[in-house]
């Protein structure tokens, strides 16, 4: 069985990231018609024409029909965004593999992951040096090195915020499958058909994938779009990290499950091609354990973070069997007439709440001392271009006071990551922009024992979240605007 | 003394119907499917086509050349015909978008939010049957009947264009929703022509097809397992949907 080593943690007499190097030269050195080149299996991902940065002038591109069949097929925001991801990633590997071994590499090559999440490690959020290095060991050029990324990423600077790399959060999420229509986060993602920009996104999705997509990228790098992340050799790890975090999750707890339905099992059947460029096809249903004959691989590191954290474990056994049961019920939004608009400043909505009178109050009833959940909802997210912010959500910050001195009122972040490309209405988008949920319960519970929470309004502050490379480069704006804000109880 | 009790507990038929918000949408939809079939029986449109009947029992319209018959004759197959044909294909498409609503409702609203969406959804289609019946009247046209291959040609070259696919997936947008008074209304049945007018574009050769089969039983589920497919996949291969249309196309030809 091959292992996928911590990027991280590879001995400098390990030859793996080198021989990732020089297989991607060999990829790249083939023409986008190639469904095993580099271009073509970045825009497996999304491709956008007229926004290729490698493009050249009268290129030959695969037929209409390949395009549509094999191009853009992403899964985000919905529940095949951990399995299409896998099987993006397995068949990526394959054709490396191949280049590799013809090249005289290892015949157990296997993609390394980048955990930027590490506490162990105080480089974490440091892209790994041969990621940055201007040439090879051997010399040669780098073809792991690109410009395209954020302030300080090439020269072994810290990579966006803690708060970017976090994964406490969504390992803790008792549920894979949140509600599509909001009100309940999960960890893999909302149920949808295959969806190229789905309904609200996941809990692993949110944080750490769209969050270090969007710090790694900055506002104009590679790795900030949907078309052109793939472009750049770290995102590759990137979705390995993530794909083990998939692991981990199962693994951190025997309440945690995957869905159990043949929509999400075998209803749909990925497409992609294999190392000898044949097409192939795969259902989530054949990629759920990394360990099997087929995929066959594990990681390096399978540990759960949460484990050695201490006592977030008990109590998310203990709340998964009634999560199942509860219906989100919606108390209050913001009306549709009130923009909003996210710039360079501070922002904050206030809205009113109702007194919930559906599921949310029989729970109430039945038994008080199961304690409600409270989300966050901010829906239809859109931006005319790459934003340049992403934000950080605060509830019921004081009058006066400053958002980020309270800490303990924020709800979660709004990457950056995705929202153009969701807003665009194309073949592939319907452009109404991108959906977070935030699991505020443990928010509302400290400002209810504080005396602050008002049953009957909240209000929500916006503000732009900032790496320190950030803070010094950003001079101007593209705002984003966002459609709703709404409060759910469950 | 006899007490009535309801079957199923409220501890299960609640929550179900908790979670299935747009239950009384497919109860709709299912009465508007056994309206058609009780109605095929009875009235055969084919074998009435030559006596230029179309659905005889809900309205007898003869083709007339005078522009003011016609259309009397359209704006009643628009306004009796057509509410009834989206409510049976249409409506159980728009679970998806029905849960969305609800979801994004006040709980006390629901119903009613889910009411005045499809509301604005029945409207875009109501204009374009009556766009369709006003066609039909004046161009005085005693049977469709030997439109419908051409029809079904049509449809299978429109499901291979790029705008059918644009709008296809313009189908699934979700819009934000005012949580209360008339704006709340409003923007309900906005949310409902918006997603109408992507489906009539979407679906819009389609919809002719079952005007030129006379709405027969087999026409509708042809057009309705096709409408399935297409969302229920997001993203089918048109090729196979636009192969199997001509297969039905030559088959209604050789019918003709």
């Amino acid at each position: 069985m091959r292992t996928r080593k911590d990027a991280w943690k590879i001995p400098a007499t390990d030859q793996t990231l080198v021989w990732y190097a020089k297989a991607i030269a060999e990829m790249k050195k083939r023409p986008i018609t190639d469904p095993t080149s580099w271009r073509y299996q970045a825009a497996v991902h999304d491709y956008v024409s007229g926004d290729d940065p490698l493009a050249t002038h009268g290129e030959a591109l695969p037929t209409p029909s390949d395009q549509q069949t094999f191009w853009a097929r992403c899964q985000h925001g919905s529940w095949f965004f951990l399995p299409w991801h896998r099987a993006y990633l397995f068949y990526f590997e394959h054709i490396l593999r191949q280049i590799i071994q013809k090249l005289g590499g290892p015949s157990d090559w296997a993609l390394p992951y980048w955990n930027y999440s590490d506490p162990s490690n105080s480089s974490a959020r440091c892209l790994p040096p041969l990621f940055w290095a201007p040439k090879l060991p051997d010399g040669t050029a780098n073809p792991l090195l690109v410009s395209e990324r954020v302030n300080g990423a090439n020269s072994g600077h810290q990579i966006g915020t803690p708060a970017d790399a976090e994964n406490s959060t969504c390992l803790g999420k008792p549920l894979f499958i949140n509600n599509s229509t909001g009100g309940a986060t999960g960890f893999g993602g909302g149920r949808t058909g295959f969806s190229h920009a789905g309904g609200v996104t996941g809990g692993c999705e949110a944080v750490p994938h769209n969050t270090m997509h969007g710090a790694v990228g900055g506002p104009t790098g590679w790795m900030s779009a949907f078309n052109t992340a793939p472009l750049d050799p770290i995102f590759w790890l990137h979705h390995a990290n993530l794909d083990r975090l998939w692991v981990v999750w199962l693994k951190g707890n025997s309440k945690h499950v995957n869905p159990t339905m043949a929509a999400w099992l075998t209803a749909v059947r990925f497409g992609f091609h294999d190392a000898g460029g044949s097409v192939v096809s795969i259902t989530p249903s054949q990629v759920l354990d990394t360990r099997d004959a087929l995929l066959d691989y594990m990681y390096e590191d399978e540990s759960d973070p949460l484990h050695t954290a201490g006592p977030a474990v008990a109590p998310l056994a203990a709340r998964t069997t009634m999560e199942i049961q509860r219906i989100p019920e919606m108390v209050g939004a913001t009306d549709t007439q009130q923009a909003i608009t996210l710039g360079q400043e501070s922002s904050s909505v206030q809205f009113a709440l109702q007194a919930p009178t559906g599921p949310a109050l029989t729970l109430d009833a039945a038994d008080s001392t199961v304690p409600r959940e409270v989300h966050l909802n901010i829906e239809n997210i859109t931006a005319t271009g790459r934003p340049i912010e992403s934000y950080e959500v605060y509830v019921n910050v004081p009058d006066g006071d400053t958002p980020e001195n309270h800490p303990e009122l924020m709800a979660g972040l709004i990457p950056r990551f995705g929202i153009f490309e969701a807003s665009r209405p194309t073949l592939e988008h319907a452009g109404d922009g991108l959906n977070y949920a935030f699991d505020i319960t443990a928010v509302v519970a400290g400002l209810q024992k504080l005396g602050k929470w008002d049953p009957s309004n909240i209000r929500i502050t916006f503000v732009p979240h900032r790496s320190e490379a950030e803070r010094t480069a950003a001079t101007s704006t593209l705002p984003i605007r966002i459609g709703r804000v709404s409060l759910y109880f469950a | 003394m006899i007490t009535w009790r309801f079957p199923l507990s409220s501890r299960i038929l609640r929550p179900l119907l908790w979670r299935c918000p747009e239950w009384w949408v497919l109860v709709l939809s299912a009465a508007a499917w056994i309206f058609f079939v009780v109605d095929g029986f009875w009235y055969r449109p084919f074998e009435e086509a030559n006596s230029h009947m179309w659905m005889g029992r809900m309205y007898h319209t003869v083709p007339s050349p005078g522009i003011l018959h016609a259309l009397d004759g359209a704006v009643s197959a628009a306004i009796l015909h057509w509410p009834v044909m989206i409510a049976a294909m249409m409506f159980p498409l728009l679970v998806g978008q029905l849960r969305v609503v609800a979801a994004r409702s006040l709980w006390s609203r629901r119903n009613r939010a889910m009411a005045f969406f499809l509301s604005g959804y029945t409207l875009p289609w109501l204009l374009y049957g009556l766009a369709v019946e006003v066609c039909r009247q004046t161009t005085a046209l005693s049977s469709f009947s030997p439109l419908l291959p051409l029809c079904l040609l049509s449809a299978a070259a429109w499901q291979l264009s790029p705008l059918k696919r644009r709008s296809l997936v313009s189908c699934h947008l979700t819009m934000p929703l005012a949580p209360s008074g008339w704006r709340s209304d409003f923007d309900c049945c906005r949310y409902g022509v918006r997603i109408a007018m992507s489906c009539s574009l979407s679906c819009w050769v389609l919809m002719l097809t079952c005007v030129a089969a006379y709405h027969a039983l087999w026409a509708m589920l042809v057009v309705t397992a096709v409408a399935w497919l297409e969302r229920l996949l997001r993203r089918p291969r048109q090729i196979w949907i636009a192969t199997a249309l001509v297969g039905v196309a030559l088959c209604a030809a050789r019918t003709a």
